[in-house]
């Protein structure tokens, strides 16, 4: 097991390595001089030397990657153009909304998507599962801007229920501040837990055509209880394997979701730093989101191993 | 092909009415596209500021937008713009998929690498690394075909990777390889055909998806020119008006939807088809 | 003890159903070891999950025909239905026993479980009986098996559980779907060892599918012979080997080598078995038979009583003479 961890945690490594070595090259490859994309139109000559000299731009590019890496590693990310501030500050502005967001969507996917893809699956062959995994199928067509939108006019415009926009933080307004969160988060699950129902619905299906499951048919034992003792576990451990990539996805796709809400997060950010061409934020943003990407990944893939008593038994 | 593979390939269609019914609106959407300016009743680009913002009505059957654009005119052009990046894409991911999937499993070395590539680039969320091609390269329709492109190559080159090292290992194939066969004879005879049905199946899933990317990116003003109609633009502009305007919001909208349910339940239908139906109709073997 | 008759099973849509088991019937005594034997494809497993109750949802169905487990009728009744109605002393063993065992849970528990239902008990006491039942199987060291898991015993080992499983309900029939395909040689002759020893001790019918002729004369009492989702000819064991009536069974006779065929080349029997539906009138063994007469490819074939207990389902059966 542990001979596995490491493994892979040598492998991410690498693989974030290969990443930033692309995120580097990403203030290079964009069109025009790096000095001005990194300080914009407006720099000083006073600036433009100064960022010369911190940067090593008159060094080989080998040197410059090692002198961004180890900026990186001490958290200096940058220089936001637009706020003039560092862009870590900047990223950290935007993670509570984020990281609330992303939560809250993952709740209304595990409520609604896996108790009702096992629905679907124990009443398989049936209109009832035919309706469900049809509707299912039509959430994860619709675009979650669409959805939003729609909650918007439906329950912001005329019913009045929640907020159309923003997010005053909890830490100053309070828990019930979250009702900001309660309408883009349902627009974002929407079509996650379309599919976290179809997953789950197919991985009962495929464990209850095992051979032990016959084995336990035979036995004589209720239909719910084969569910709950024999089908149940063994399906849903390939769910939360899913649930942990579902989470890791969200950050990028949340960047569409915050921008028709106009919330406060990191993927608004993104979307504004691309119309403002605040290229240092652009980078750090996308440098922080891979690596948090890169370690869920890691973490749901070690601890998918952890829950599977076969791997430990082995 | 005989005229019984015609009938294989229907089966599943006839077998669930929706699917038939979903391969129906494709129809209508490659001909909405094709002979757009013959069924527009009007020029989708006319300005006429007198009618803006009219609701759908006998002579806009959709409504209006702000500039007093017929909406149902946009929406039948905006289906060429789906139909260019959905093509385009899918065209993208299996023209670069395919080749490095199977020379991966075929040539491990090289595969060895390529999959490194591939695994640093599916580091990237999706979205994420559309907008980043997108930066670098400023937003053109090619732009965003290759920033969604790129996304759907590397899991092409996944899943052609797969099929080709199972196929590989298959008796037949090392058969032939014992019989000398070289590495193209193999990939034309024995490879290529049957990797065409599992990406049948993928290009639907990757075209429906290319949809959502792509209107995702238009809404965000990052794709398609905002000059082009296309259903991901209409709905950005319809953004201030929702309340005033509603069926701004539900045309382009629902043809995105259409569009990719379709798509999806064509996918379904054919993935079906795959599957060994003998096994779910009969069960055990007696 | 088990009656079964006219069984039909279908699969496909209601109005254009195709029968993969056809009119099979046949009877089982207490304690009393039926073989039925036939190819693969032939619809024998099909027939014991229907019989069981087990065919997989949704699926084939049974269309016609009636299972009863000492006279009371069971056909479309699950397992779980029969435990309820009073009539779940039917249990089933399997021919993979690897995967016919919860790979993550232990022996013990997957024992007990079946105790439960069929006992009341439940905990230490279920644990306690599931040792019993490994003790009646001959396991080895019963008692540190229980808290094994499957993988750590072989495959002779994994069998004797799942016949502990089978023993939980004091069955009085015990359907085995070719227990011993997947296991070494060696290892078949002890687990048919031990089902024909506790055949005897629990006075247990059993009605065991094989497709290998020589554990049938091994083990069996009687055999039924099918082909093509019917039941061609049934006979006790020794009249079946010695006489065979049907044509079929000859082929199958022919096919095996013995000690006294010497170097000669085997006989087959030509052609292939017809796909379910495929044959629309007569006997479904016409199009291989070697005395096909044009009658046979048009009427359903009779069944007729060669001797006594001896039933075979053609028009025109051999007339029984010694094999070579």
């Amino acid at each position: 097991m542990w001979s596995y961890a490491f493994k892979r945690a040598a492998t991410t490594a690498v693989t974030l390595l290969a990443a930033s070595i692309i995120i580097f090259a990403f203030i290079h490859i964009v069109p025009g001089d790096p000095i001005y994309v990194l300080l914009g139109d407006t720099a000083t000559p006073d600036q433009i030397d100064a960022l010369r000299h911190q940067l090593g731009l008159d060094q080989p590019i080998i040197l410059q990657y090692l002198t961004w890496a180890g900026h990186v590693l001490e958290g200096d990310l940058g220089r936001s153009i637009f706020f003039q501030a560092p862009v870590l500050s900047v990223i950290a502005d935007g993670a509570e909304t984020s990281t609330l967001l992303a939560t809250m969507t993952m709740i209304w996917v595990a409520v609604i998507g896996v108790p009702i893809g096992m629905i679907a699956a124990v009443r398989h062959g049936t209109w009832l599962d035919q309706g469900l995994s049809g509707g299912a199928m039509l959430m994860a067509s619709i675009p979650t801007f669409w959805v939003g939108l729609y909650l918007i006019l439906i329950f912001a415009a005329w019913l009045g229920w929640f907020p159309s926009s923003g997010y005053p933080s909890i830490f100053e307004g309070g828990v019930v501040n979250l009702r900001y969160l309660v309408l883009p988060s349902l627009a974002l699950a929407a079509p996650n837990a379309a599919l976290i129902l179809r997953l789950t619905r197919a991985s009962m299906l495929d464990v209850s055509r095992e051979d032990y499951v016959r084995t336990a048919r035979a036995k004589g034992i209720r239909p719910w209880q084969v569910v709950r003792r024999h089908i149940w576990r063994n399906a849903l451990l390939s769910v939360v394997s899913a649930f942990g990539f579902t989470f890791a996805a969200l950050l990028s796709e949340a960047v569409v979701t915050e921008t028709v809400f106009a919330l406060p997060g990191i993927g608004r950010l993104v979307v504004q730093s691309i119309l403002r061409r605040d290229y240092p934020v652009i980078q750090g943003v996308i440098l922080v989101i891979v690596v948090v990407y890169l370690l869920i990944n890691l973490i749901v893939d070690l601890s998918y191993r952890l829950l599977d008593p076969r791997v430990e038994l082995q | 092909m005989s005229s019984n593979s015609v009938t294989l390939w229907l089966k599943p269609f006839v077998a669930r009415p929706i699917a038939l019914a979903g391969l129906g609106v494709l129809l209508a959407t490659v001909l909405a596209a094709v002979f757009a300016p013959w069924l527009s009743p009007y020029d989708p680009y006319a300005i006429d500021p007198l009618i803006r913002l009219t609701p759908p009505n006998v002579t806009h059957w959709f409504g209006t937008d702000q500039f007093g654009r017929d909406t149902l005119s946009r929406t039948i052009h905006s289906a060429r713009m789906a139909l260019l990046i959905g093509s385009g894409v899918v065209v993208f991911a299996l023209a670069t998929g395919v080749p490095a999937g199977v020379l991966s499993a075929l040539f491990p070395r090289l595969g060895h690498l390529l999959m490194r590539i591939v695994d640093v680039l599916m580091a990237f969320p999706t979205l994420l690394l559309a907008l980043g091609l997108i930066v670098i390269l400023s937003p053109s329709v090619a732009t965003v075909i290759l920033a969604i492109g790129i996304g759907y190559m590397t899991t092409t080159t996944r899943i052609v990777y797969g099929l080709t090292l199972r196929l590989r290992a298959e008796t037949y194939v090392e058969a032939s390889r014992s019989m000398g066969a070289g590495a193209a004879w193999l990939i034309s005879r024995h490879i290529l055909p049957n990797l065409v049905s599992p990406l049948l199946v993928q290009a639907s899933f990757v075209f429906a998806f290319a949809q959502l990317g792509a209107a995702s990116l238009d809404f965000l003003g990052l794709g398609a020119p905002p000059d082009i109609p296309s259903w991901g633009n209409m709905l950005a502009e319809s953004r201030t008006f929702i309340t005033r305007a509603p069926w701004l919001l539900f045309f382009p909208g629902m043809m995105i939807v259409a569009t990719a349910f379709s798509l999806n339940l064509v996918g379904d239908a054919l993935r079906d088809r795959l599957d060994p139906r003998f096994r779910q109709v009969f069960g055990e073997k007696g | 003890m088990l009656t079964v008759c006219d069984l039909t099973v279908s699969v496909g849509p209601e109005t254009a159903p195709v029968d993969i088991v056809a009119g099979v019937s046949f009877g089982l005594a207490k304690g009393e070891i039926l073989g039925l034997v036939g190819e693969s494809g032939c619809g024998k497993s099909m027939t014991s999950l229907a019989v069981m109750g087990l065919l997989p949802q949704p699926g084939p169905r049974v269309r016609a025909g009636r299972v009863l487990l000492e006279g009371c009728d069971v056909t479309q009744l699950q397992p779980w239905q029969r435990v309820e109605a009073g009539h779940g002393r039917m249990a089933m063993i399997f021919q993979e026993p690897m995967t016919s065992l919860n790979p993550v849970r232990r022996i013990g528990d997957q024992i007990a479980e079946a105790v439960r239902v069929h006992e009341g008990i439940s905990g230490a006491a279920a644990l306690v009986r599931a040792r019993e039942l490994l003790e009646l199987v001959r396991m080895p060291d019963p008692k540190m098996q229980l808290s094994a898991y499957p993988h750590q015993l072989s495959g002779g080992q994994r069998q004797r559980v799942m016949i502990a499983i089978a023993l939980a309900c004091r069955p009085q029939v015990l359907v085995a779907d070719e227990p011993t395909t997947a296991l070494d040689v060696t290892i078949q002759v002890q687990i048919l060892g031990l089902l024909r020893e506790l055949c005897n001790r629990l006075d247990m019918a059993i009605l065991f599918i094989t497709h290998d002729m020589g554990v049938i004369a091994q083990l069996a009492d009687r055999v039924a012979v099918m082909y093509a989702g019917r039941i061609v000819e049934t006979a006790a064991v020794d009249a079946l080997f010695g006489a065979p009536r049907h044509h079929y069974t000859r082929g199958l006779m022919d096919c095996m080598p013995s000690r006294n065929s010497g170097a000669r080349r085997l006989p087959t029997i030509s052609g292939q078995p017809p796909l379910p539906g495929s044959v629309a009138a007569g006997c479904v063994f016409a199009l291989r038979c070697a005395a096909v007469r044009d009658e046979c490819r048009v009427a359903t074939p009779p069944r007729l009583e060669a001797s006594q207990g001896h039933e075979v389902l053609c028009a025109f059966p051999l007339a029984g003479g010694e094999l070579p």
